[in-house]
């Protein structure tokens, strides 16, 4: 559901009742919550630079390949360029994200065949990515900052050891969601599968996670599965060729010099 | 009344008095009998179920249907809510309204089953200057709402077609939010109600919080549950009335409560009869299939209203109840079976109708026709040989009024039949007049919030019926080809143009929005680009900042091979939208056959276009058999060709000199029409059965002319004078509904009744002595 109609009074009030929602162990919650999500976070930093090859799929049709190029940075958000390749028509295409904690994202967008660049005036995140049931909201990296966390429960989820899951309450500004619920798998401290809730509080998309391999240090899945629950549509993103530390710096994310990735 | 109307074949005779003799030898055998003949058929009505959206009136093998579910199984089916919003004074630039409507959009947002909501508000509009590039809403809560913002704000709508004329009006005055839902198959059944009832509750609240705004609510889910409200209206508060018309009526005519309170148990019985079977069968109740109680009500009044007279008129000569009523059965039973069925063989060909509904009521009342037979047959007689009940002297007063008329026409044959003839033929030449029109909006009259609404939707925005297109890319091109998306430009650049025509949606309006957006808000970049990939691209940026469930898929298909071009239409009529499909078509073939496949409209508006003519022609052919089969069961009661000759013209007559009359002063017929003449000559043709049946008796006494005619009417006139006062105020009580369909089918066939019993008064004695001399 499109939150970016809602105004920071009713994402709070959301928020302000999601938290009444939850019993009196609420603070020791948040702390075993947050504690968990900082595990995660650890176990995923320090990579650099990430680079991975992406096909995308609609409801097993429509295919669009894809490379992301991520840029770690701490402190502070990440940086990352997404460059496509297929459809042929739109090889070149260039989004470029600048992260931030609390504030919108900037973003760029480059057209080979107009050869422009233009920034995207975004106060949100909630657009589509590449028409798909994932949003931008949902490709940008993770930032730990970025949400406050609540402990839900812990399962058997068939691991080596029990799974975790805690709600994730995004604490920025036109969020699509009034709270993810994560579930994650804590022999690799990744996640196994997100739950997203709208901001009226309902279940409408689930995102899976499937094949984790270790690449280096770092778990990563082979495929995600976005399912949206108001349109019964899929859409899966098989990962490939995943590769660390390739050596790309700040300057290659400047915006002045976005079509050096189109090419 | 009611002597002898027909000779009944000897078999019949000698079966029947043997019949009625065990009947009521035993009546509460036959009434246990018949009880458990009600029992059994009217628990059938436990699996009747209410079917109240739109698709109903469409047969599953109806092209027409075949065609929209195609595109919806392309671009998703519209289950649509409209919200219309409007400005009490100036306009909903305003920081306060802006608020409203963000605010609005935003409550709507968490109605259940809810897909999208399209609002000018978050209108996701491209625009560019020097700056960078926006996609996004229109306006969201906490958007500067300075002077100059919002004057930016309306330069910015006015600039982008796919918004002005669509959601919100020139004059910024009226906002459209147009909600969509997914509504699980399960569901369907409720959903509409559910829905249109949660949108008004919220409503209520709004025109509370914001009393300077006011609102509306349309689309095709308020439509449906308008269809629900109207079949309840109807059985809620027309069929009560008509109850107690009827009884009233009969009461006074027949003189004694008893007879009427019995033919009324009958008619319950076999309208329970009736509609279980309908259940037993799967038949779905609509607001059309609605109004059976209703039909099999007035013409099985009539059927019961003979043997109630007949038994009554005994009683008052002095019979015992038990003679009474074996001396009615005796008299009634032949003539009106004999007018059952043909009655039944009228709603019988109904089951030829294109559109389920019709063909639903044509079984329901032709089953209920029946039933009423056997039960005025079994349930009747026991029961007013087991109630103690007096006869009184009642309508036979008016016998000699009626004679004598009949008198003047045999004695004056050429000026009764002009009388008859010129008036009927001269109405006939109208109906020509007659333009179908299927508006659905206008089957519910003012009396409706749904019609008030819609009208107001039509006047401001329009929108509400809509063409539908879906053009494919020529082979393997894309949605993205320059030339299709030229061809494509063209086309809705002529469908603006045309007088019908509120707003046009499409492809390259949203590819020329962007590409302008990208190049800086250039006025001339308002184009289709040349370059497929620059197309391509700038769709793809378009896409990325569309929020969830702000999608193109409703727009373009997913494989990129075909778009949707929606034209919103005034409020015109259904022939005036396929005269203008037909021309867009002619357009295409000729300007732009690189979209031929895709030429022909589709859409609701589009299947109600042509459900009117399809109608009328299926009716055609029910309605020439039927003919046949009256003419057949005419012609072995008279046995002779010329009386049922003249029998047919003075039913056939009739209905169309109704629906002359009916071009002449309203000029618009809807599906329903078609029905008209196969209902009518059901019912009509039973008194002229009772006017020739009487004639010939009485030549057969050796009476001639005016003597013959007077003596003749005198005996039926009470008869005929009861049963047309009764479906005359039946059908003009159905006349009273909102729902169009039915109140035109009760007025029409209301009309029909009037002008048949004229043509039995004066038409039938003067061809009758004129062609009984040549007999002679």
């Amino acid at each position: 559901m499109p939150v970016s109609f809602r105004n920071i009074l009713a994402a709070s009030a959301c928020l302000l009742s999601l938290s009444l929602s939850l019993d009196a162990a609420l603070a020791q919650g948040d702390a075993r919550g947050r504690q968990i999500a900082s595990q995660v976070s650890q176990s995923d930093a320090e990579y650099g630079d990430e680079v991975v090859e992406g096909v995308l799929t609609i409801n097993g049709g429509s295919r669009r390949s894809f490379t992301m190029n991520t840029l770690e940075r701490e402190p502070g958000g990440d940086r990352r360029a997404v460059v496509f390749h297929e459809p042929r028509d739109l090889a070149g295409f260039v989004s470029l994200n600048h992260s931030e904690i609390l504030r919108p994202d900037q973003q760029w967008i480059y057209l080979p065949q107009l050869n422009r660049t233009r920034r995207l005036s975004a106060r949100d995140k909630t657009g589509s990515f590449a028409g798909s049931e994932f949003s931008f909201e949902d490709i940008v990296r993770w930032e730990l900052e970025k949400y406050d966390y609540q402990y839900v429960e812990t399962v058997n989820c068939g691991a080596p050891k029990p799974c975790e899951t805690i709600a994730n309450i995004p604490r920025y500004e036109y969020s699509s969601y009034s709270k993810l619920v994560e579930t994650i798998d804590m022999a690799i401290l990744q996640p196994r599968n997100i739950k997203y809730f709208d901001l009226s509080g309902r279940h409408f998309k689930t995102l899976e996670f499937f094949d984790y391999r270790k690449v280096g240090r770092y778990w990563r899945p082979a495929r995600t599965v976005m399912t949206n629950h108001v349109t019964n549509d899929v859409s899966q993103i098989l990962w490939s060729n995943y590769r660390f530390g390739t050596g790309l710096s700040e300057a290659d994310y400047n915006a002045e010099r976005i079509e050096r990735w189109a090419r | 009344m009611n002597r002898m109307l027909v000779e009944p074949p000897v078999m019949f005779t000698d079966h029947r008095t043997r019949m009625f003799e065990i009947l009521l030898g035993k009546p509460w055998l036959s009434l246990l009998i018949a009880l458990i003949l009600v029992v059994a058929s009217s628990v059938g009505a436990g699996f009747l179920h209410f079917r109240s959206d739109e698709r109903v009136f469409f047969a599953s093998d109806n092209p027409d249907l075949a065609r929209l579910e195609t595109f919806e199984a392309r671009y998703g089916k519209d289950d649509t809510l409209l919200l219309l919003i409007e400005a009490k004074t100036g306009d909903l630039v305003t920081p306060e309204r802006l608020t409203a409507m963000a605010t609005i959009v935003d409550d709507l947002w968490t109605m259940s089953m809810v897909k999208r909501v399209d609002a000018p508000t978050n209108f996701q509009i491209a625009s560019g200057d020097g700056e960078g590039l926006v996609i996004d809403q229109l306006w969201r809560l906490g958007d500067p709402t300075d002077t100059p913002s919002l004057e930016r704000l309306r330069e910015r709508a006015q600039q982008t077609d796919l918004l002005m004329g669509r959601l919100l009006t020139e004059d910024f005055r009226t906002a459209l939010v147009a909600l969509k839902f997914r509504i699980p198959p399960d569901q369907v059944a409720q959903a509409s109600e559910g829905l249109t009832g949660e949108l008004r509750n919220h409503v209520a609240q709004w025109r509370e919080a914001y009393p300077e705004l006011t609102f509306r609510i349309s689309g095709s889910m308020a439509l449906n549950t308008t269809f629900g409200e109207a079949s309840a209206q109807d059985s809620a508060l027309l069929i009560p009335l008509m109850f107690v018309v009827l009884l009233a009526l009969l009461w006074l005519m027949v003189g004694s409560l008893v007879p009427v309170l019995i033919s009324f148990t009958v008619i319950t019985a076999a309208i329970a009869s009736a509609l279980g079977v309908g259940g037993y069968l799967g038949v779905p109740m609509t607001s059309v299939s609605v109004a059976a109680p209703f039909v099999i009500t007035i013409v099985a009044v009539c059927d019961t209203v003979h043997f109630a007279f007949a038994a009554a008129e005994a009683r008052h000569k002095g019979h015992d109840r038990r003679a009474a009523v074996i001396h009615a059965a005796k008299m009634t039973a032949w003539p009106v079976l004999l007018a059952s069925l043909t009655t039944a063989v009228g709603f019988f060909s109904l089951l030829f109708s294109d559109s389920p509904p019709f063909a639903h009521l044509g079984l329901l009342c032709g089953l209920g026709t029946v039933f009423a037979y056997i039960y005025a047959m079994t349930i009747g007689p026991a029961l007013l040989t087991l109630i103690p009940w007096k006869g009184r002297e009642a309508l036979v007063r008016f016998g000699p009024a009626i004679g004598r008329v009949a008198g003047w026409a045999a004695r004056r044959p050429f000026p009764a039949m002009l009388l008859a003839l010129i008036p009927a033929l001269g109405a006939a030449a109208f109906i020509g007049n007659n333009r179908l029109d299927d508006r659905y909006v206008h089957y519910f009259d003012e009396r409706f919030e749904f019609r008030r609404d819609a009208d107001a939707l039509n006047r401001t925005l329009g929108g509400f019926y809509t063409l539908e297109y879906d053009l494919p890319s020529p082979a393997d091109a894309g949605v993205s080809n320059p030339g299709y998306l030229t061809a494509l430009d063209r086309f809705g650049q002529w469908m603006r143009a045309q007088p019908e025509v509120t707003h046009v949606a499409n492809h390259a309006d949203r590819i020329k929005m962007v590409h302008r957006a990208m190049l800086d808000g250039a006025a001339e970049a308002y184009r289709v680009p040349a370059d497929p990939a620059i197309a391509a691209q700038l769709l793809a940026l378009y896409e990325m900042r569309l929020p969830f469930g702000m999608d193109l898929r409703e727009q373009v298909t997913a494989d990129r091979s075909a778009s949707r071009m929606t034209v919103a239409l005034k409020d015109v009529s259904t022939a005036e939208t396929l005269a203008l499909a037909n021309r867009a078509s002619a357009w295409i073939a000729r300007e732009a056959p690189l979209l031929s496949s895709g030429s022909e409209a589709t859409g609701t508006t589009t299947m109600f276009a042509h459900i009117g003519m399809r109608n009328i022609e299926n009716m055609v052919l029910g309605t020439s058999l039927e003919f046949a089969v009256v003419g057949g069961m005419l012609l072995l009661a008279f046995r002779s060709f010329w009386m049922t000759g003249v029998a047919m013209v003075a039913n056939i007559l009739p209905a169309i000199a109704a629906l002359g009359g009916w071009g002449l002063l309203v000029g618009e017929v809807g599906m329903a029409v078609a029905a008209v003449v196969a209902v009518t000559l059901g019912i009509v043709v039973d008194d002229t059965i009772h006017s020739m049946t009487a004639l010939r008796r009485a030549r057969a006494r050796g009476l001639r002319s005016a003597e013959l005619a007077r003596e003749a009417f005198t005996e039926i006139g009470p008869g005929m004078l009861a049963t047309t006062v009764c479906l005359a105020a039946g059908f003009f009580t159905l006349a009273l509904s909102g729902f169009q369909i039915n109140a035109w089918l009760g007025l029409m066939t209301g009309i029909v009744i009037v002008i048949a019993v004229i043509f039995d008064l004066l038409f039938i004695p003067a061809a009758f002595t004129l062609l009984s001399k040549k007999d002679a």
